[in-house]
Order: C-alpha cells, then structure tokens, then sequence
C-alpha cells in the first residue's frame, strides 16, 4: 500500500496518507471468500463499503497541526479530532464527525456506517484509548520517567513508508523548540 | 393485545439483553434483535441535535455479529464486565405488533484487577417487535448521557 509520512521542518506538523484501489481490496475480499481457510469474515462488509470521493485513491490521511489538531480522513469518514490534556493522568480526545449538505443518502449512510472503523468503538481506533496509558504506565518503570522513541529511526523526517514515530519525534523537536531546549 | 403481556413481554426481553452482556454470554447477543434491526450508541447532546452519528452504529444483525467477533478475535484491551442496572420500563404499545419503550441505565465497569468506575448512563430507547416470542428488538437506541467515554468501548450496552 503506498504512502508514507511528511513531516515540516519544525517537526510539529505533518500528515500521514496510505492510497488503496477500493475496487481492487473487493476483488481481493471476494477471492478470499471463495477460499475457506479463514473463518475471520464480515458478516455484513458495507462498514467498510468505500468510495474514491476525492478521485486522488487516498484511503487515509491523518493531518495533524501542532499542538492538538488533526484532521481525519479515513475513507470516507471525515473528522476533526481535538486532544485537549486534561493535566498529568488524563487526556480527552475529541472527535468532531462531518457530515456535508451535498451528501446523497448513500454517502451519508456510508460516513455513519465507516464511522464504526473510528473513535472510542471504533475497529481500528480503540485501542488508541488504551496506548496512551499504556506507554505511560510502563514509563514510570525507566530512569527519569523516560521513553525511548526510535521506531523508523532518528529523526523526524518525512519517510515513504508510515510504520515510524517519527512524527511523535518531530511533536517534541517542535515542543523543545518552543520551551528554549 | 393484553397491555400486562406485552410489559411482561418486554420486561423480559430487556432483562435478559442485560443478563446476556453481562454475563459474558456475548454470542446470544445479535439474537436479541430482528434481522434488519438497528442499534445505535449515541450521545444526548447528538441526539437531541437530531444527528445520526452513533458511536457504534449498527444496520443489520450482521453488523452486530461482526462487533462480537472483532472483541472476541481482534481487538486488544484489558479485561474487563459490565454490571447493567435497569430502571422501570415505560411501556407504550404503538399497534398490534411493535411496543415502544425506554427505561434509565447505569453500566458499572470493573476491570480485571477489581477496580470499578461508573462507566455509562443514559436511555434505552426502544421499539420492539412482538410477532415473536420471545418479542426482539427492531431498534435499540443507546442515548448516554456523556460525550465521555473512558479509554474504549468495546461491550456493547
């Protein structure tokens, strides 16, 4: 799947895209279907029933702006998410779904549907409730309270490919920056 | 129809959805619902707005199926019950084949290690289909009174 993540030179903004044919992924879900070696199926696939909205075959982008805006497009789910730090233990993440006046009853019926992909139920995007507080509890255990960032490298840099924290490197350059480090 | 059978009728199924979710019996619970059911999870603020959008949003039974094989199979969390309390049911019966009802909820979450929290509240809105027996609900509603919900949801209310 191509795609890869860009990243400004201030490291505090960037955006993450993957492109995907979703009439290819259908032809591949159906060939699948013809096999009986896996028993992980839908039952009902229109949740991820997808189309080509912008005409550009980007799947996802994941725009973030720092310090705490990012701007979703998972297929055809579109939201703004807001993560607002509610002090030392605790964050909310806020996500703003859209919905447009020109959407036909399909498209709509499509973002409610894709919309069980993300948020705090979502198939892809629940486990991002729990990561957080995961990474924190483990850091209490390290020296200094500290964290080692280093999958997909250094820096933080744009990288062809999007398994890579470099866009977490790149939020505490810009932190670092701003707090004269 | 006998206005006390059809409270019975409903008392029980909503009884026995909660029983079923809380006791980790999670396979029966797509069969709570017709097939062209919906069951949606959403917000006060959402739905008095009249927005469509549900946290979870369910079409089909099928979907519902889908959501217990993806938390049996696929997703990663800490384990976790819920403990349902179910508040008095208003029963409306709309005609001879469909009730409508609602009822107030809590939903306790204790974690594996024994810790509890107050984790939802809110409304069940519900139409409900009496041609079977037992009677099946077309349309679950799940109105929480939070926007909040903490770290994930993934047992269905």
């Amino acid at each position: 799947m191509p795609g890869g993540i860009h990243i400004d030179d201030s490291g505090g903004n960037h955006f993450s895209q993957a492109k995907l044919d979703y009439a290819a992924e259908d032809a591949d879900y159906k060939r699948e279907g013809l096999r009986s070696d896996t028993d992980l199926r839908l039952e009902d696939p229109s949740v991820i029933e997808s189309v080509d909205e912008y005409g550009d075959s980007v799947s996802v982008q994941i725009l973030t702006v720092f310090p705490s805006m990012i701007l979703q497009q998972i297929r055809n789910t579109i939201a703004v998410r807001v993560v607002r730090p509610r002090g030392i233990e605790k964050t909310e993440l806020d996500w703003i779904h859209l919905g447009f006046e020109d959407d036909d009853d399909a498209m709509t019926e499509r973002r409610l549907r894709q919309g069980n992909l993300v948020g705090a139920a979502g198939y892809i995007s629940m486990e991002d409730g729990c990561v957080g507080g995961f990474v924190q509890r483990a850091l209490r255990f390290n020296d200094d309270d500290s964290g080692v960032v280093m999958m997909g490298g250094y820096d933080a840099a744009s990288q062809p490919f999007r398994s890579s924290e470099a866009a977490i490197r790149g939020f505490w350059k810009k932190y670092r920056a701003l707090i004269g480090n | 129809m006998d206005d006390l059978a059809v409270r019975l009728g409903v008392n029980e199924l909503i009884a026995a959805y909660v029983d079923c979710i809380d006791e980790d019996r999670l396979e029966e619970w797509p069969d709570f619902f017709v097939e062209q059911c919906r069951y949606v999870i959403t917000s006060r603020a959402s739905h008095e707005a009249g927005l469509p959008h549900g946290v979870v949003y369910a079409a089909s039974r099928g979907m519902l199926v889908d959501r217990v094989t993806a938390l049996r199979r696929a997703n990663i969390f800490e384990p976790h019950r819920y403990r349902h309390i179910v508040g008095p049911i208003r029963v409306e019966q709309v005609d001879a084949t469909v009730a409508r009802a609602h009822s107030n909820f809590i939903a306790v979450r204790v974690m594996h290690d024994g810790e509890m929290s107050l984790f939802a509240a809110g409304r069940y809105l519900d139409r409900i289909d009496m041609t079977s027996n037992p009677y099946r609900f077309i349309e679950r509603l799940v109105v929480l009174d939070s926007q909040k919900i903490d770290t994930l949801l993934v047992i269905p209310l």
